[in-house]
């Protein structure tokens, strides 16, 4: 099974560091920059081994996505990692209390980040 | 004859400005894809380096697209953190860009200025630290701001000699200095501080207390907390009642709830909650018919914190209470921890 993962971040950059972080893991990345289209893939879309979640999202926030994730009965299973800012760390314990996985703090050492991934989605 | 002529006139006028129009939004959209794809390139570059500063480094790009170079450079460096930052760090001063972002400081309008001053403090450019000095005494409060976070990135410690500096500046935000302060951590930022609030008077009080929790708070207490008993002045009595932890001050916090401003009072009745036993019952219920609706308010909240006041004892005091306005307060904090 193919190592795939969504990443749901609205900052391009941010969105494009992730990506090089999880290629360099062997990852095949899918990206989306706001809540709206993450709930639309959770309704239909291809199921990914992964997800780095953003708390602070246009049109439907990283709970909302996180809340649709864990009552699909098809993604209920999926890792999720949460992505906040280290000035709204309030959102960690709802992240978590929510069925998040893991969390990481912007900004964050990408060496913690691949730390995290590898527990969470060991490679084959 | 002249109608037609003018109105041939006028339909090649308007063709050639729609010429016009077509070729400079199509040289705008190439220079925009050209600018892209640059923007791509330097990205994986930066990645890269971030992983390995050993590893080839991108030329340094030509001064035009410097700024939007260090846009993306200043992102990525307040995204990350740690040994990825410091490769960063290490693989763009290997590219020899310094004398370049030296030369937009001293040169370029103030958007790009204040991009290149910010570079300058994440590639930790010790040898740019009297331009920013000078720049971070600037009339311009965002000039003068950027040049002092940037001093504080270089070199926290030195730069925190400054911090009176700092704290007399009312023109910058308190929320980004105390944003760089949090920053800079409270291992570096804790001795000015305490130096300053060793001062009886110093100046900016106000600011420098707003500033003070991103210090160590048992050491900035250990200062603070003598003035409870030496100074008259309200703001500082506030300040000294809020780092209150220890029932050893509690004869001057009951004098401090006597006080006759009502900020003190507040402050007081709060600090009675953290230190009090069932001994300042009677202070406290007193402080329940206080003429403001904050005294009132945390008076309440107190009563409910102090060791061994039941729900049940609560409601008593409330079915007890001499006033309505009294009852009123117990009733609100009641229905909140109710809740909580």
């Amino acid at each position: 099974m193919a190592r795939t993962a969504l990443i749901v971040e609205d900052d391009p950059d941010i969105s494009q560091l992730l990506r090089f972080i999880l290629e360099r893991e062997g990852f095949q990345v899918t990206q989306l920059g706001d809540g709206r289209s993450a709930l639309a893939l959770v309704a239909q879309g291809e199921i990914p081994r992964l997800v780095l979640l953003d708390v602070m999202l246009p049109h439907a926030t990283g709970h909302d996505v996180l809340a649709a994730i864990r009552s699909a009965p098809a993604w209920r299973a999926v890792p999720v990692v949460m992505l906040t800012a280290k000035s709204r760390e309030g959102d960690i314990v709802r992240a978590l209390d929510a069925g998040a996985n893991d969390y990481i703090v912007k900004p964050f050492q990408p060496a913690e980040l691949k730390a995290r991934i590898r527990r969470l989605v060991p490679a084959a | 004859m002249v109608a037609a002529a003018v109105a041939a006139a006028a339909f090649a006028s308007s063709v050639i400005l729609l010429v016009a129009l077509v070729v400079l939004r199509v040289a705008r959209d190439m220079r925009d894809r050209r600018l892209a794809a640059r923007v791509a390139r330097w990205r994986s570059a930066l990645h890269a380096a971030m992983e390995s500063p050993t590893g080839s480094t991108p030329p340094v790009p030509a001064p035009r697209d410097l700024p939007v170079f260090l846009r993306l450079s200043n992102h990525l460096q307040e995204t990350i953190r740690g040994e990825a930052s410091e490769n960063l760090s290490a693989a763009m001063r290997a590219m020899g860009i310094l004398p370049a972002i030296h030369a937009i400081v001293a040169r370029r309008g103030l958007h790009d200025r204040l991009v290149a001053i910010t570079a300058l403090g994440h590639l930790r450019d010790a040898t740019a630290w009297g331009l920013l000095a000078a720049l971070s005494r600037d009339a311009d409060a965002v000039l003068s701001f950027a040049s002092a976070r940037a001093l504080l990135r270089i070199d926290a410690p030195r730069a925190l000699e400054f911090l009176a500096e700092a704290v007399r500046r009312e023109d910058w935000s308190l929320a980004r200095l105390g944003t760089a302060l949090q920053e800079a951590g409270p291992d570096v930022v804790t001795p000015p501080m305490e130096r300053l609030l060793a001062d009886p008077a110093p100046e900016g009080l106000e600011r420098l207390l707003k500033l003070a929790r991103f210090a160590h708070r048992e050491r900035v207490a250990k200062v603070v907390r003598g003035w409870l008993g030496s100074s008259r002045r309200p703001l500082v009595i506030l300040a000294a009642l809020n780092f209150v932890e220890d029932a050893a001050d509690l004869a001057s916090v009951r004098g401090a709830a006597r006080h006759a401003d009502w900020r003190v009072r507040m402050a007081a009745a709060r600090a009675l909650g953290r230190i009090g036993t069932q001994r300042e019952l009677a202070l406290l219920l007193g402080l329940l018919d206080d003429a403001s609706w904050w005294v009132r308010y945390h008076a309440a909240q107190s009563i409910g914190a102090l060791p061994g006041v039941s729900p049940r004892e609560l409601e008593a005091f409330r079915a007890r209470a001499p006033s309505a306005l009294a009852a009123g307060m117990l009733e609100q904090v009641m229905a909140e921890r109710a809740r909580a």
